[in-house]
């Protein structure tokens, strides 16, 4: 039996012998970080030096890594001056021939989003078919070239399934514009700009102009930090549903809600009310034949008419040669004889034609789209696909920077270590907010 | 057969390390003089030595005083005087029961604190007597083993003669915790130690005079080699060693000086004297021997510790006879209301509930108070240090699992008789199983049989050769040449009332 | 007059409860270190093991109507066996070894003092066979301190690492994935200290086992593909065995030359395995057997020392 006096004394060395230990732990973690930093830096350098040429590397500790799929782990790269020389990224794909994982590392400059390297790593269990041979062919085609990377024939032939599945049809070649002809709250008049080839919009670009010519475009506004709005910038956030629109091919697809906001779009939090006129007006004048010089011409004419005077003079032309000026105190400017609104096309021409006809062919009867909105039974578009932006490991069309033959005869391992890149960009563009 | 001079010990098989050493327990704050304890009664039982009743010879009423006679041995008993410590009046004679359970007379003498001294006690001119002299000093003072063993120091002589031993051992090993009696003896009483020992070892005929002591004893090996100086001119011709031995538990005992010095295990019925050639006494006895020779001063009074767990060490001289609560009394700083007093050490005394009544003998050296925790017993682990500490080479955990079972004689074939109680067993055990208790039952049991002849029932024989009742000393078949001094018995007066 | 008290009447302070209070307290440092590189699930991990073991050990105790045992015996070897497992070990298998132990191997076979084996050793080696998926559920050390993911589900194990790529300083401290008390050699050797400085272990134990390792690791250094003594000695975890497991007085000799005996027995059987097999094989196998040889063992000390006291018996 213990008495109270020696438990006592055992509490007291207890504690002495915790409080030693902890001491002990402390000066042994501060005596040997050196030792361990050096040999994982010895550790990486000898892994990551194939694939990043740095002079050390850091492991990236995020909540981002741990619940990416495909993502094991992720290290910087940084110059002995400390700058970032770039990223190394261990991302599992699966082997489709076998069924079996496969871990690479890849490494991607920070400046210029090229691939610096592609290897397997030394985590992997080599279960995989796929062999160093095959990866090296990999590396060999994308080897200092920009990603994400797209295996050219299944490009190819999305691009074609695609177009085949959602081209919008009657559309004209070239370039049509559209701007809103009265300026928002804050002065700016939006606009968009569209390119057509081959009946594809191939093309779109929204931005806005302010009526005070010393402030910046809305784009270059939210960039610099003055126009901010929630979620992603501003800018970032018309790149992406400009890009969605490519890929849907019809501003219908985009199905933006009664509030003039889209839940199918991730990124895209503003009211997108604005650009779905736009563009809505821009395939219209595709249509009809109206592009962007008779566009312009026509406003300026309509200005002109309105001063019935010089319209150099009137000084409503910006450097980029858009015509900033808002008819918010003009209404009878595009009225119709009807008492509608008539659009710019609509006013210079007098063509009061409908061509807002956007269902595709392969839209009829609800069928999904690649990538699109289903329509239900009552006719009301769901959104309950989350928009699927990538058409290639995620990615849209539109980003894909790279184009590679793959290895000869065999596409689905090129498909695969393919995948291993474009999952590496992902990670980094989510990581980054980075846009290529 | 001569003993190593190193630092000897017993031994277990080829390492000797168990953890009994007491050395450091008995380092309290010592006492700077002896205390005298001057009782008011003295309780003399008629029995303090290993050896048969003694007679009284006085009757209640008598007055008494310090060094007389009061029990003289029967004719043809194995028995030694006991002697008064004070001066007063005998006033019953009755059966007492000691703690030991034993049961014999004992004189009550209530003191009259003159301290009135025996005519006999006196400083005897030249000390320088014979063998038989001394013999028969030594016997008709009643000097017993006082280490504890109690055998009439006569009957060792004798049988000493008789071997012819070569060598004289003084064992100044106390190795019991919180004993501390016959260190401080040695310090303060060094020069009677010396010269008590070079008339023994003349009785004996030997020459060799070893001292056995621990080299951590540096104060009292100081007194003796001082003590050795100083009275270097008043013998010739014999020659001192100083035999240190590890302070361990139980050192001294006699069997484990024999494998300590001389590499034998004695067996039942052998004796030091015949096996080795050696007779040992302690350090107490040979004072009391040379009190006896220099002072014609029987043995009536020792040096006792009394010592508790606190810290608390006094050493004391009282008679024997003193009850355990006149000591209380006399000395400060003792209460004994809360502890339980132990009459003996700590490792080999007996537990007493009547410190009243409990006197202290000639072989007690110590009174220790201890606060018994009676700990919870536990199963046995088998950790096996009991066997690691027994001195026997035993293995008490079998022992006392074939001895709770009733295996007597699987007992016996593992030499439970061997067993000399010592209680190191129970001490070191972890499960606080109370091993000494069974097996040290269980071996004095067999020596009560009388099958193991613990020692040789022929010593009795040698004490029927000295007639106590004799007024003359009884000259043995060795020594029968005629003594020139005149032997004066110390006890005159004796016998003829 | 009583004779209920008998003597002695004073006791070694150093009775069972004191001596595995010693040994529990011995466990701080590999305890803390364990809980400083594992964190929360480290804690939680030893915590219950050690709960469970003085649990079933009381339950069954009780069971037999025995007199009540100290505790603190089952408490050391639930955290001895939890010190044992990988840091990523779920509850129910730290819960099937520990129950394993305390009732298979210690109260089957009689309770205190009646084990045959190591109880902890004995659990961990049933772990080890039946959940060998387990022996990969490591840690990197400092990683993921207030996880608890891996009390329930367990993980996905770590992949191989190269220890030899890791500085001696490293190696020394522990910083490397392995068992939750078995890594930092520092701290074992700390707790080894502390239990020989309360004299409830003797030195010449661990000393024997650990100087006939490092022998036989000397003598046969070429077949170990240069693993250095003290790599060996560091990260295999022997370490443990020589501070830990060896202690138990229950199975494993302490006094005298048959404790020694043992250790070199003991040891040998390490470096015997060690071509065969690594990890916790070359920790628990070797004591366990090394358990069941003690009767061999005592048979023989007793017949050695007959022999010795039959000489001194002998007349010259």
């Amino acid at each position: 039996m213990l008495n109270r006096k020696s438990i006592m004394h055992f509490t007291i060395e207890a504690a002495l012998l915790a409080i030693g230990s902890v001491l002990l732990v402390m000066f042994g973690f501060f005596a040997t970080n050196s030792s361990e930093y050096a040999r994982v830096q010895n550790s990486y350098i000898q892994d990551f030096s194939p694939v990043l040429d740095a002079s050390y590397y850091e492991m990236i500790d995020s909540p981002l890594i741990d619940g990416y799929e495909g993502v094991n782990a992720v290290y910087e790269g940084h110059e002995a001056d400390g700058s970032r020389a770039g990223f190394v990224i261990e991302v599992e794909i699966t082997d489709h021939a076998t069924g079996q994982p496969l871990t690479l590392l890849v490494g991607i400059d920070d400046n210029t989003a090229q691939l610096t390297g592609l290897m397997r790593s030394p985590n992997d269990d080599h279960s995989s078919s796929i062999t160093d041979e095959q990866i090296a062919v990999i590396l060999g085609q994308t080897y200092n070239r920009q990603i994400p990377v797209a295996y050219g024939a299944h490009v190819q032939d999305l691009e074609m399934e695609a177009n085949e599945q959602i081209r919008l049809e009657g559309l004209n070649d070239g370039v049509y514009y559209a701007q809103t002809l009265s300026a928002d709250r804050s002065g700016y008049i939006d606009y968009v700009e569209m390119s057509i080839e081959n009946g594809i919009i191939t093309m779109v670009q929204w931005d806005a102009f302010n009526t005070d010519m010393n402030i910046k475009n809305r784009r270059e506004s939210s960039l610099d930090g003055v126009y901010e709005v929630s979620g992603l910038n501003w800018a970032s956030q018309s790149y992406i549903l400009c890009h969605a629109l490519m890929d849907v091919q019809n501003p219908d697809m985009l199905a933006m809600k009664s509030d003039g906001t889209t839940d199918i779009i991730d990124g895209v939090t503003v009211n997108i009310r604005t650009f779905i006129e736009l563009c809505v007006e821009c395939i219209e004048n595709s249509r009809a034949g109206f592009d962007k010089e008779m566009y312009l011409a026509g406003l300026q004419e309509i200005v002109d008419g309105l001063f019935e005077g010089d319209f150099e003079s009137l000084g409503v032309v910006n450097d980029d040669g858009y015509i900033v000026f808002s008819f918010d105190g003009y209404p009878g400017a595009f009225m119709a004889p009807d008492g509608s609104q008539m659009n710019v096309r609509q006013r210079i021409t007098g063509d009061m034609a409908d061509y807002s006809d956007f269902d595709s062919a392969s839209a009829d009867g609800g069928e999904d789209l690649v990538g699109g909105v289903r329509n239900n039974e009552d006719g009301v578009r769901s959104s309950e696909l989350t928009y699927d932006a990538d058409s290639i490991d995620g990615l849209p069309m539109s980003e894909i920077t790279t184009f590679i033959d793959g290895i000869e005869g065999q596409p689905q391992v090129s498909t695969d270590i393919i995948s291993a890149i474009n999952n590496a960009y992902k990670f980094l563009k989510d990581y980054l907010n980075w846009m290529a | 057969m001569s003993p190593s001079r190193h630092s000897a010990s017993f031994y277990k098989g080829f390492y000797s390390d168990n953890a009994l050493d007491f050395s450091k327990r008995s380092s309290f704050d010592r006492d700077v003089m002896l205390e005298r304890v001057y009782p008011r009664r003295l309780i003399l039982p008629m029995r303090q030595h290993y050896g048969d009743e003694c007679v009284p010879v006085v009757k209640p009423g008598e007055p008494v005083t310090i060094g007389q006679c009061i029990g003289a041995p029967a004719p043809g008993t194995m028995a030694v005087p006991v002697h008064c410590g004070i001066s007063g009046v005998v006033t019953d004679i009755k059966p007492i029961i000691l703690p030991d359970a034993s049961t014999c007379r004992a004189v009550f003498i209530e003191g009259d604190r003159k301290r009135t001294f025996h005519p006999s006690v006196r400083p005897r001119n030249n000390v320088n007597v014979s063998a038989s002299t001394v013999m028969g000093i030594v016997r008709d003072a009643g000097i017993v083993g006082m280490g504890g063993e109690g055998i009439p120091t006569i009957v060792k002589l004798n049988r000493a003669r008789r071997f012819k031993v070569k060598e004289l051992l003084i064992n100044c090993l106390q190795s019991e915790p919180y004993a501390d009696s016959d260190y401080l003896l040695l310090c303060e009483y060094a020069d009677h130690v010396i010269m008590g020992a070079v008339a023994l070892a003349g009785a004996c005929g030997v020459r060799i005079i070893n001292i056995l002591i621990s080299k951590d004893r540096k104060s009292e090996i100081q007194a003796l080699r001082g003590a050795m100086e100083r009275t270097f001119n008043k013998y010739s011709g014999y020659a001192f060693n100083f035999i240190y031995l590890k302070p361990r538990y139980p050192q001294g005992y006699y069997r484990l000086v024999a494998r300590s010095l001389y590499n034998v295990n004695l067996d039942e019925g052998e004796c030091l004297e015949g096996r080795c050639r050696a007779v040992m006494f302690n350090c107490s006895t040979v004072y009391a021997c040379w009190c006896a020779i220099a002072e014609s001063m029987p043995l009536c009074s020792r040096v006792v510790s009394i010592s508790d767990e606190d810290g608390l060490l006094r050493n004391v001289i009282a008679p024997i006879g003193t009850p355990v609560s006149e000591i209380f009394d006399s000395v400060n700083g003792i209460s004994s209301t809360t502890k339980t007093v132990i009459w003996g050490n700590c490792f080999t005394g007996i537990h007493t509930e009547t410190p009243d009544t409990t006197p202290i003998l000639k072989t007690t050296s110590g009174i220790c108070l201890i606060t018994h925790i009676q700990d919870a017993t536990a199963p046995c682990t088998g950790c096996g240090r009991c066997y690691d500490v027994c001195p026997m080479g035993l293995e008490p955990d079998k022992l006392y699992k074939l001895i709770s079972g009733g295996h007597d004689k699987e007992a016996e074939r593992f030499h439970a008789a061997r067993c000399i109680d010592c209680a190191a067993c129970s001490y070191i055990c972890p499960s606080n199983i109370d091993l000494s208790s069974a097996i040290g039952g269980f071996a004095a049991a067999s020596r009560r049989k009388g099958r193991y002849p613990y020692n040789a029932v022929g010593d009795r024989q040698w004490v029927d050769d000295i007639s106590l009742l004799s007024a003359e000393p009884v000259k043995t078949s060795e020594s029968r040449h005629e003594e020139r001094d005149s032997l004066t018995l110390p006890f005159e007066g004796w016998g003829s009332e | 007059m009583s004779l209920k008290h008998m003597a002695p009447f004073i006791h070694t302070p150093m009775n069972d409860s004191y001596m595995q209070m010693v040994r529990l307290i011995s466990l701080i440092p590999v305890m803390s270190i364990a809980v400083i590189f594992y964190g929360l699930r480290a804690a939680l991990l030893i915590l219950f093991c050690a709960g469970v073991f003085a649990i079933s050990d009381d339950i069954c105790t009780r069971l037999r109507e025995n007199r009540h045992d100290s505790y603190l015996s089952s408490l050391f070897y639930g955290c001895a066996f939890a010190l044992l497992l990988p840091p990523d070990t779920p509850l129910y298998i730290a819960l099937l070894g520990s129950l394993f132990g305390s009732v298979v191997i210690r109260q089957l076979a009689g309770g205190r003092g009646s084990a045959l084996i190591h109880p902890s050793c004995a659990a961990r080696l049933f772990v080890r066979i039946v959940f060998p998926a387990n022996e990969a559920a490591l840690a990197i050390p400092g990683k993921d301190r207030f996880a608890l993911e891996s009390l329930i589900f367990g993980s996905d194990g770590m992949s191989y690492v190269n220890l030899h790529e890791y500085y001696p300083a490293e190696i020394l401290m522990g910083r490397y994935p392995s068992f939750l008390g078995t890594a930092c050699a520092l701290m074992m050797v700390v707790g080894l200290v502390y239990l020989i400085a309360k004299r409830v272990y003797k030195f010449y134990i661990p000393v024997a086992y650990i100087s006939m390792l490092s022998v036989l690791l000397l003598i046969g250094n070429v077949y170990l593909e240069g693993s250095s003594i003290q790599m060996f000695i560091g990260t295999t975890g022997v370490m443990f065995t020589a501070a830990y497991l060896l202690c138990d007085d229950e199975t494993i000799k302490q006094f005298g030359p048959i404790a020694i005996v043992q250790a070199f027995i003991c040891a040998a059987l390490t470096f015997l395995l060690s071509f065969k097999t690594s990890g916790v094989d070359l920790i628990v196998v070797p004591v366990i057997f090394t358990g069941l040889l003690t009767g061999i063992f005592e048979y023989a000390d007793k017949v050695l020392r007959t022999t010795w006291e039959e000489r001194l018996h002998a007349k010259p």
